[in-house]
């Protein structure tokens, strides 16, 4: 079977390093981007599985993203959005715009797995 | 450049060839790049700082006149102060290495690299030190203070340093020494400091005597000070020349590793300006002497109520002063010497009032009466330090009793000071001084204060994430201190410019990774940051709480490189 790709942008290195590290142990195959602009550049060449994406990001933010992704690319790649606690409107609006699930920080990176997991599968079905 | 930095280059080496030594080792780990990857770092910036000074001063107005020595020292002093954080990162990495479960060989060589290292140290803080004299950055007070007290506080911190059984420490003070004397302490304390910290370093056995005395003469006083040692000696044909900064044609070899560079120009320089005098008299074998005479005014007689000439130089200003007390009749005596002092007060006649200004106002220092109706002075101690921000702020206990275990009580409770019921105004103003001093201390000189206890950090939700995988582990710490080190950079630059967006967008980015180690009160801090940043004020604040992180992160980063060394220690295959 295919190794399923996903995208993951996040500027905080620390963080980006460690949610890799781990989705790579279960099995998946992940690219980062450190900032909105990078997650641009890499739309226009790849299509990943899922995409899971900060809600703050410098130049291009998550709600930005999941805007972009659904209603200019049309795509309907899976979105998870990373948020902060205490930014529960901008989550709603991000759901209102078509992202499909959202985990908050601080991350723990066994919930991401079986978010991403969870995603996958309603996809598929 | 002066030669000094020539020296320090030839130190550079030194460095260097323990450093090419030790990587020929077996020992291939990320440590020894790390380690050589912040010498390389450190390395360029010398040298583009000592070739091409100009590249790093933000104003030369014509490149092409020569700088004056004024100038001069003041690059030196910036020079010196930016090359300490590099180095800092050295030596950090020095101890993780030694801690690693070294062969003996190469424990040998960790161990060279590290002498090397201090000795740099010292000498770029000896030349921060003479350049900032130098270039007048320093100013002396003039302010009443106890002769005694500076004594006695030398003695214990000298006491400290003896950590070799076979030296004895004395301190005798003959005749009397008077009580208050007008000038600057710090500068006494510099100055025996140095004498004394070269006495320990050079005896290896025998006595170290610091002897004192005073000369009356109409309304000045002469203070004598000698410090004595059993060591080595010096040799006669050295002598003349001993308080030269540049010596560089230098003594014997045993004297330049031991790295006693520039700290006898600096008791020199500063001597001269209180327009004292030093000899020095020394045999070698036997050991050496230094003769100190500083003058120094004695106070004028007492006048009814507050001094007069304390009242004209103001050294306390706009010290803002937050007073617990709940006798009215003492809060006014407080508030009126305080007030004639030009402090701001803030008056609390009971502990959560005071608590709650603590929350909203600047506060410079605490006085705190021990005991009030609603909760103790202890207590009210505890909960302030409890407060991550407020862990400095001095607190200085105002009380009528106190015993043996209340000294114990205010220890335990964060208290730095007590001023014992009934005082003179002076000794309360010297106190206040004292604080505000060692506070304008810490913020310029970055010694991070070691007695208040950190709140621990911890590795252990990131190593449990990153499923036994050390260089997982390893490189996740790598990238969190790089994370910490930008934090520190970009916000100096936001603040510089005030720059509010900027501002909560760093300390936003450093949030997930203080959430990954739990490190709450930086946490704290960042929220502080962000929610003043959004309403775009205090940048004073913003300012207060960057350095404050600043200066406690170096020992935060050494826990932290312990914590990985044991984590990595106790899970080796």
């Amino acid at each position: 079977m295919n190794q399923m790709r996903l995208l993951l942008a996040e500027d905080d290195e620390m963080l980006a390093s460690l949610l890799k590290f781990r989705l790579e142990k279960g099995g998946y195959r992940v690219d980062l981007a450190p900032d909105g602009r990078q997650v641009k550049e890499y739309l226009k060449t790849s299509v990943p599985d899922v995409i899971i994406s900060d809600i703050m990001m410098p130049y291009f933010s998550g709600i930005e993203l999941v805007d972009y992704l659904r209603n200019e690319l049309k795509s309907p790649v899976p979105i998870i959005i990373i948020s902060t606690a205490g930014n529960e409107e901008n989550v709603l609006n991000a759901f209102e715009l078509g992202a499909d699930d959202f985990i908050s920080k601080p991350v723990s990176p066994t919930e991401l797995l079986v978010r991403v997991g969870k995603v996958l599968r309603s996809k598929q079905n | 450049m002066p030669a000094k930095s020539k020296d320090l280059l030839h130190q550079l080496a030194e460095l260097q060839s323990a450093l090419e030594g030790f990587s020929f080792e077996e020992l291939n780990t990320r440590e020894a790049r790390a380690l050589k990857d912040s010498f390389e770092t450190f390395r360029q910036q010398l040298e583009t700082r000592i070739w091409n000074p100009e590249a790093t001063m933000t104003s030369t107005p014509d490149a092409s006149t020569p700088p004056t020595q004024d100038e001069a020292s003041r690059l030196i002093a910036s020079v010196s102060h930016d090359m300490r954080t590099p180095l800092n990162g050295i030596i950090n990495f020095t101890d993780l290495l030694e801690e690693s479960g070294l062969q003996a060989d190469q424990t040998q060589y960790v161990g060279g690299i590290r002498t090397a290292s201090h000795t740099l140290m010292e000498m770029i803080n000896e030349m921060l030190e003479y350049a900032k004299l130098d270039a007048g950055f320093d100013k002396t007070e003039q302010i009443p203070f106890s002769p005694e007290q500076v004594l006695q506080q030398v003695s214990y911190l000298c006491r400290t340093l003896i950590i070799d059984g076979e030296v004895h420490f004395g301190l005798n003070i003959q005749g009397k020494l008077p009580p208050i004397l007008h000038g600057d302490p710090s500068k006494l304390s510099q100055v025996l400091m140095n004498l004394l910290g070269n006495a320990i370093k050079f005896v290896g056995k025998g006595r170290i005597d610091l002897n004192a005395n005073a000369r009356y003469s109409g309304n000045t006083c002469r203070l004598l000070l000698e410090v004595a040692d059993t060591g080595p000696g010096i040799p006669l044909a050295e002598l003349p020349a001993i308080f030269d900064p540049y010596r560089q044609a230098s003594p014997s070899k045993e004297i330049r590793q031991k790295g006693s560079g520039l700290g006898l120009s600096i008791v020199k320089k500063i001597i001269d300006r209180h327009k004292g005098q030093i000899e020095v008299e020394s045999e070698v074998g036997k050991g050496t002497k230094f003769r100190i005479e500083l003058e120094y005014p004695l106070p004028q007689e007492k006048e009814a109520g507050v001094t007069q000439e304390v009242a004209s130089s103001k050294p306390l200003a706009s010290y803002r002063v937050l007073v617990f007390e709940d006798d009215p009749l003492n809060m006014r005596m407080m508030e009126s010497r305080l007030a004639s002092w030009g402090c701001v007060v803030f008056p609390a006649q009971n502990a959560a009032y005071g608590l709650g200004l603590l929350q909203k106002e600047k506060i410079d220092a605490v006085l705190m009466d021990l005991r009030m109706p609603d909760m103790d002075g202890f207590q009210v101690s505890r909960r302030i330090r409890e407060d991550s921000r407020l862990a400095r702020i001095p607190i200085i206990a105002v009380t009528a009793h106190f015993t043996g275990e209340d000294r114990y009580k205010c220890k335990a409770a964060g208290i730095d000071e007590v001023l014992l019921k009934p005082f003179a105004a002076e000794e309360m103003q010297a106190i206040l001084l004292e604080q505000k001093e060692s506070a304008a201390r810490l913020g310029t000189e970055g010694s991070a204060g070691t007695d208040t206890p950190l709140q621990t950090w911890t590795l252990q939700g990131v190593w449990e994430e990153c499923m036994g995988d050390l260089d997982m582990l390893e490189e996740l710490t790598r990238l969190l201190k790089n994370n910490i080190l930008e934090f520190f950079g970009k916000m100096k630059l936001h603040i510089a410019n005030a720059d509010y967006s900027q501002i909560a967008a760093a300390a936003h980015k450093l949030k997930a990774g203080l959430k990954l180690i739990e490190a709450n009160d930086w946490i704290e801090a960042v929220v502080a940051m962000m929610d003043r940043a959004r309403k775009e004020r205090e940048l004073l604040a913003i300012e207060a709480d960057y350095e404050k992180m600043r200066l406690s992160y170096p020992e935060r980063e050494r826990q932290l490189d312990r914590e990985l060394t044991q984590i990595k220690m106790s899970n080796r295959p």
